[in-house]
């Protein structure tokens, strides 16, 4: 290793700032508490140099394997440190990119076009870092840096994380939903203005409808509300300072449950939105299949907004 | 140093308590939930106690019931179904059923679930701790499982003598009248439901 590489790792390690990267978690087998991955990153991080160096070729295999055939070449970098106490695992996969090389000539210049190049910056690139001592108790999860895990195509969304890594991200989809939730509900009660509360039932039907299917509580507040109160609410009512930007997967029925809103849509994009409570009394369904929708009551209020979404 | 971040500890586990209601909400089989922290002494007593092979070197990392719940449920075959609710809701890291090795014996029976201590349940405060648990536990058993364990536990696994046949029979007679009486429920079960069905083919009514 040399000293330039040291150091090119570690502004990399600087850049990629995996403490507020998403955090991921093994999945292990419950029957023994082992996975391949983890078991490779201890043997990695805590064996003698033939374990640690089997233990790379193991992981750098298993990539190749959870690679397709549409990617290009990429380098992989294990590199393992030692921290006071501890040791640290982080896991770099840098992309190929044909760059070009300008080269001072007498007569001029020349230009070469330089293979087996492999980029530092692009958002291709992947990483994951590890922490903890030779223990079953450490090594357990972990921090990635994917910025293809929101991609809409799910083979290159779960390549880095779920393929590679054998993780999963660490809050469950059906708690997270309901997180989110029991926060809307929270923030929903404390508000007094009717256009807040429609502001907050706006947010929460627009990630009913969102296509894109991970969210965190600073993700959603800055997508679907508005620098004021209901969003300074909004993330007081996370649990933690911490938990405001871990990414979870958005589950509609877990998130229903909680939110307790029914939300039907109509023939023409009509979209009607009850308390769960008020179905069978102000919001009735008829018909055989309860196709029909019935709706009547007192208006109160009215605004024109944009579609919602 | 464990004293220190006792109330932390609580409040984590306040909210996996509330994250496990949450995931069984619904769930009519349900007796109760708890959750609790380890107190002060049970933890030194874990932590030093010379039978840990290995011994713990990082008992504050490594002790992974310094939170701790039980699930008890109606009948034995409640607990998949408690369980794949659960898994919902928290990642398992190790799952044990603990039972009499032998076939012939009777005894403590509970099912142990190692679970990764989620974000959310971590409050402000806890990244600053040294050595926090990544870990907690889940035990998971029968109202019947749970009459015997939890006596038990309290009249012969805390007491340092070494117990008479007579009484060590006698626990396997409770053990035995546990195991038996989930199992009766469960054929129960399956009777009641076969005469429901039995009843509605013949269009009958109980009421």
């Amino acid at each position: 290793l040399t000293a330039e590489l040291r150091a090119i790792l570690e502004e990399n390690y600087s850049a990629a700032g995996f403490s507020d990267q998403p955090g991921v978690v093994f999945l292990v087998d419950p029957k023994t508490r082992t996975c391949d991955v983890r078991d490779d990153l201890m043997r990695f991080a805590f064996g003698e140099p033939a374990s640690a160096k089997a233990a790379a070729l193991d992981l750098a295999q298993r990539l190749g394997l959870a690679t397709d055939r549409r990617s290009s070449i990429a380098l992989f970098v294990p590199a393992a440190y030692e921290v006071p106490g501890r040791r640290q695992v982080v896991l770099w996969v840098f992309p190929s990119e044909d760059a070009l090389q300008l080269q001072p000539t007498e007569e001029g210049a020349s230009i070469s076009v330089l293979k087996d190049v492999f980029s530092q910056k692009s958002r291709l690139r992947k990483a994951a870092h590890f922490m903890g001592r030779n223990s079953r108790t450490d090594f357990l999860q972990g921090k990635v840096l994917d910025y293809q895990a929101g991609d809409t195509t799910r083979e290159v969304a779960t390549f880095w994380i779920e393929r590679f890594l054998g993780c999963s991200l660490e809050i469950k989809d059906d708690a997270g939903s309901r997180m989110l939730a029991k926060a809307l509900r929270q923030v929903h009660k404390q508000l007094e203005e009717r256009a807040d509360r429609e502001q907050l039932h706006a947010a929460a039907l627009a990630i009913r409808h969102a296509p894109r299917g991970r969210t965190s509580f600073a993700s959603f507040a800055n997508q679907y509300l508005s620098d004021g109160p209901v969003k300074e609410l909004f993330l007081a009512a996370c649990p933690s300072r911490d938990v405001r930007s871990v990414s979870f997967d958005f589950n509609r029925v877990a998130f229903d449950k909680v939110w307790a809103y029914r939300v039907f849509e109509l023939k023409a994009g009509i979209y009607v939105s009850a308390p769960s409570s008020t179905i069978g009394r102000g919001v009735r369904l008829e018909g055989e299949g309860g196709e029909r929708l019935v709706c009547k009551g007192v208006v109160v209020d009215e605004r024109m907004r944009a579609r919602h979404g | 140093m464990y004293e220190a971040r006792g109330e932390l500890l609580k409040e984590a586990a306040r909210r996996i308590e509330q994250d496990a209601k949450d995931a069984l909400s619904g769930f009519a089989h349900l007796d109760r939930l708890a959750f609790r922290t380890k107190d002060v002494g049970s933890f030194l007593a874990k932590a030093n106690d010379p039978a840990n092979n290995p011994p713990y070197d990082h008992p504050l990392r490594e002790i992974e019931d310094q939170i701790g719940g039980r699930v008890i449920v109606y009948f034995k075959d409640d607990i998949p179904e408690v369980r794949a609710k659960l898994e919902r809701a928290f990642y398992f890291v190790e799952r044990s059923v603990r039972k009499p090795a032998n076939d012939a014996e009777f005894g403590y029976e509970s099912e142990h679930l190692i679970c990764m201590i989620p974000p959310q349940a971590k409050p402000d405060g806890w990244e600053g701790l040294e050595d926090a648990p990544a870990t907690f536990e889940i035990q998971l058993r029968t109202v019947f499982m749970h009459a015997y364990a939890q006596p038990q536990h309290s009249l012969a696994y805390k007491s340092k003598v070494v117990l008479s046949s007579e009484v060590r029979r006698r626990l396997a007679w409770i053990a035995a009248s546990a195991w038996g009486s989930d199992h009766s429920y469960n054929d129960l079960i399956a009777l009641i439901a076969a005469e429901v069905d039995e009843a509605k083919k013949e269009g009958l009514s109980r009421s």
